[in-house]
């Protein structure tokens, strides 16, 4: 029975209940009605929610799983009427439905319904596909590589690449950089050498890199090999070794760049050269560099720029692979390059040439290719003091030049080179190498000709001839039969300048008496000696047939002849005999004395 | 200009004990301090005579240079006496040999450097003859007679430090003009010794380097023929060892030869192709080596720090067994 404003309810078949009305009719006993199943919700496993939306990330793994829970039992038999759509396949039991995550997926929505409204979740799938990395060179395998102090901006962009922007949000950085101008982008800032080992994560997926960042070698010049010039004798020692080395140069208190062993070339060639250097900071792996050298020679602008040389993290020097030849040659006149800086580089990572420190040279360079020891000191002199010089008679008047002042040194020990100062003992050093072997530095005036001689050979001018300068020979010849001279009389000459009382006018006679009324005046200096002996039995001088002059190098003067040399450089004559033995005038009058040409062997 | 005089000796001779035990260099007591230059020895009929040079400064302003040469028998009681006074223009030691003339008469060989050469005379009974001219602009150094047998004695001279010239006996009381018997660089010292088998001319090959009294060098020596010319390829009678100064004389069949070395001296005999010099080694430099034949051995004389007031001469006596290894 019912009534219209009953309310009846199902009853469960199973069970039995009292069912009231709604408006207070009589109750009556009947079974107890079942409750609906319904969904209560939907749970998502395996998948994050980002407040909007549930996302996971492709994995080869397991799937994503939509659990269903209802009610009131939430069992079997309700999930068994769950309504699925969407998504992946139902599992067992019932409640589950899956999503794959295998592949990336947008908006993928999984509904269910259960007598009642439809529920749904919506999942995003999403992939993290790469990195990126802003240095230099990509080594493969996420590895990268970089050289301190060289990383462009001094850090390394990373970027993350996924299916889509969305995901960029969700990356995860380990270690934390500096977020770079996109979402998908991190900065990190790159120190010293080293590796930095860092990963971008996206969900569960990580992809790992490696920064490895090194060091550049740092390279300084240890020794240099000069060749294609001419070996370079220090003064009688030995020869220098063309070599320039650190240990040589550092040992230099006054100049710790210039390694004092001078080199030699003939004017308008090339300088040649090989270096080795000091690994003073190992690269972290093999590196390749170029290294060169810049000078500046007098007008000439002269590089030298080695081939690629390969530098290994243990080497401890490394080498030009072969010699180098400048990119131009020495400038076409005489000249000491003193010094000569080369200033050294070498490419940085990026190509570009890095400074890594000077050396400094004694260039020497002749007129013409030297004939002879080519001896320190004569370089030095002949180059410095005719510096510019382009032809044989500049290189003449220059080289001598020198001499004019009588103050030369020994440049391997800066020992005065003298005139007979000391006096005696040694009654030799006739010849170039002899001088400069005198610890004393003396010598006389042979080996100041042959100084003189030898200077002009050392630019390849051979037109210096050693001038024996005596008394008429018809006085002093020999033989044969031998002369006795009357006890050993001998004629020489009076150095200027000597004092007459009362004019020695005659051109034939010895009128005074020497040491008497015949006095030492004030001596001609010669090199390195205010008062060389006042008189000599004989002399050397030099003629050169360039320029048709005598040069006297002992004291340090020149002249057009033979006779203009007797009136400047001597008072008259003398006799070792007893007085009157000083006398003939030298001016005015006939030759006083024979100028032998040793070369010739004639009189001049 | 030259002046006999004599100076009486004083004291006798000491013994000293030297390094080597073979050969006992002992101090010869001359009673003259003042220092020595050069050295030579000379043999004569009764025993051997030490000549010795100083030199003097000028005695006045522009006044000579002089040699001093003086001797003495090498005996307990000898003493020196002047035998040649030579002027020189100009400063220096003056290059100089002796030889003997016969009944106690010598004749010197001394060089006068002229300012640019030296040229050599012949001081001889109270007279001087040039032996070479210094107009022609040649440098002649280490005047050297001939020993052995060569009468009158030849003389040796290095000319211009690359060439060895002779000076034959050209006449009765003459020489000739020189003449080469070597071309080679690097020349010093140079001496003929005229043995039975033949006659040799000893020279020194110098490298430039450390002087005692002399660069560094090696001995040569070249047999000479009948015109004393060159003969056959130069050899190293001492191989390749460095010596400085050195001198010779005919001993037995051979040669014997005395040169100072870096730690001492060389003393060898014998013939010169064959010869195992030895080596004595002594603690004070030596230099000016002299040695003649003296009885069954030979006489040598060094100086010690030459030029110094404490220079000593220092002789020995030398058997022939003590010449040679045995």
């Amino acid at each position: 029975m019912g009534d219209k404003n009953t309310r009846q309810s199902m009853r469960d078949s199973a069970d039995e209940e009292d069912v009231g009305l709604l408006d207070g009719a009589v109750k009556c006993k009947g079974k107890k009605a079942k409750p609906v199943p319904t969904l209560v919700a939907l749970n998502v496993n395996g998948a994050a929610y980002d407040g909007a939306a549930w996302w996971a990330v492709v994995s080869q793994g397991a799937g994503i799983s939509v659990v269903a829970t209802t009610s009131p039992d939430d069992n079997n038999g309700e999930w068994a009427q769950i309504a699925w759509g969407g998504g992946g396949r139902t599992q067992n039991p019932p409640n589950t439905r899956m999503v794959g995550r295998r592949t990336a997926q947008t908006n993928v929505q999984v509904t269910a319904q259960l007598n009642g409204p439809q529920q749904s979740v919506t999942i995003d799938v999403y992939d993290l596909t790469a990195i990126g990395c802003s240095l230099r060179t990509n080594l493969g395998g996420n590895r990268w590589k970089d050289y301190a102090g060289y990383v462009a901006g001094g850090a390394a962009r990373m970027t993350a690449t996924t299916d889509r922007n969305q995901a960029w949000p969700k990356l995860v950085w380990t270690p934390t950089g500096t977020a770079g101008p996109a979402l998908n982008q991190q900065d990190y800032a790159i120190g010293g050498p080293g590796d930095v080992r860092l990963k971008v994560a996206l969900g569960d997926k990580e992809i790992p890199a490696v920064l490895h960042i090194c060091q550049w070698p740092v390279l300084a010049v240890s020794d240099i090999t000069f060749s294609g010039g001419h070996t370079v004798n220090n003064d009688t020692v030995a020869d220098f070794d063309n070599h320039w080395t650190l240990a040589r140069a550092q040992a230099n208190i006054a100049n710790p760049q210039l390694d004092p062993s001078p080199l030699c070339y003939t004017r308008n060639t090339a300088v040649t050269l090989t270096a080795t250097l000091n690994v003073t900071t190992a690269p972290t792996d093999t590196e390749t560099v170029r290294v060169r050298g810049t000078a500046a020679a007098g007008g000439a602008n002269i590089v030298w720029t080695s081939a690629a040389i390969t530098v290994n993290h243990g080497d401890a020097t490394v080498s030009f692979p072969a010699a180098v030849a400048g990119s131009a040659v020495l400038p076409n006149q005489v000249a000491a390059y003193n010094p000569l800086t080369i200033a050294w580089e070498m490419t940085d990572p990026n190509g570009n040439w890095i400074a890594i420190g000077t050396t400094q040279h004694r260039i020497y360079a002749t007129l013409g290719n030297p004939v002879g020891t080519r001896y320190w000191t004569l370089l030095h002199y002949s180059c410095t003091s005719a510096a510019a010089a382009t032809t044989d008679q500049l290189l003449i008047t220059g080289a001598f030049n020198a001499l004019r002042g009588r103050n030369l040194t020994r440049q391997r020990d800066n020992v005065a080179l003298t005139y007979w100062n000391p006096q005696g003992p040694a009654a030799g050093n006739w010849n170039t190498a002899l001088l400069l072997a005198e610890p004393t530095g003396a010598g006389h005036c042979g080996s100041w000709a042959e100084f003189l001689i030898d200077t002009f050979r050392l630019h390849g001018v051979a037109t210096g001839h050693k001038v024996n300068v005596t008394r008429e020979a018809v006085v002093q010849q020999i033989g044969p039969p031998p002369v006795v001279l009357g006890g050993g009389v001998r004629r020489g000459f009076l150095v200027a300048a000597w004092n007459f009382v009362g004019p020695a006018t005659s051109a034939t006679d010895l009128t005074h008496a020497r040491n008497v009324n015949c006095t030492v005046g004030v001596q001609a200096p010669g090199q390195n000696n205010a008062a060389p002996p006042p008189s000599f039995y004989n002399h050397f001088v030099v003629y050169c047939t360039t320029d048709n002059r005598i040069y006297d190098p002992s004291y340090g003067t020149d002249f057009a002849t033979p006779a203009a040399w007797e009136p400047a450089s001597i008072s008259g004559l003398f006799s070792s005999s007893a007085a009157p033995n000083a006398g003939y005038s030298p001016v005015g009058g006939a030759r006083l004395l024979q100028f032998k040409d040793r070369v010739t062997n004639n009189n001049l | 200009m030259f002046v006999f005089g004599g100076l009486a000796a004083l004291g006798g001779m000491a013994q000293m004990q030297a390094e080597q035990e073979k050969i006992d260099l002992q101090i010869l007591r001359r009673g003259d301090h003042r220092p020595v230059d050069r050295i030579r020895l000379w043999p004569e009929a009764h025993g051997v005579r030490l000549f010795f040079s100083h030199t003097e400064e000028p005695d006045r302003p522009g006044g000579a240079h002089v040699t001093v040469l003086s001797s003495m028998p090498l005996a307990p009681d000898g003493k020196p006496s002047v035998d040649l006074r030579a002027d020189h223009l100009l400063p220096g030691i003056a290059e100089w040999d002796v030889t003997g003339m016969g009944a106690s008469n010598y004749a010197v060989a001394m060089g006068d450097f002229g300012g640019a050469v030296t040229s050599l005379g012949l001081y001889r009974g109270g007279a001087e003859t040039a032996l070479t001219d210094f107009t022609s602009g040649d440098d002649f150094k280490d005047p050297r007679f001939s020993r052995g047998a060569m009468r009158p004695p030849l003389v040796t001279s290095v000319v211009d430090g690359k060439r060895v010239d002779l000076l034959p006996p050209g006449g009765v009381g003459q020489y000739a003009p020189p003449r080469t018997a070597v071309a080679a660089n690097q020349l010093d010292s140079a001496l003929v010794v005229a043995t039975p088998g033949g006659t040799w001319l000893l020279y020194k090959q110098f490298e430039i380097g450390h002087k005692r009294g002399r660069f560094p060098g090696t001995l040569q020596a070249v047999r000479l023929d009948d015109s004393l010319a060159a003969n056959g390829a130069a050899f190293r009678p001492l191989g390749d060892r460095t010596v400085f100064e050195f001198d010779a004389d005919v001993f037995e069949d051979g040669i014997a030869i005395v040169a100072t070395a870096k730690d001492g001296f060389l003393l060898g005999s014998g013939k010169l192709e064959t010869m195992e010099p030895l080596e004595h080694k002594h603690g004070i430099e030596l230099r000016q080596p002299a040695l003649v034949q003296a009885g069954d051995g030979v006489k040598l004389a060094f100086l010690e720090l030459p030029g110094n007031e404490f220079a000593h001469i220092v002789t020995a006596s030398v058997a022939a067994a003590d010449l040679r290894p045995r």
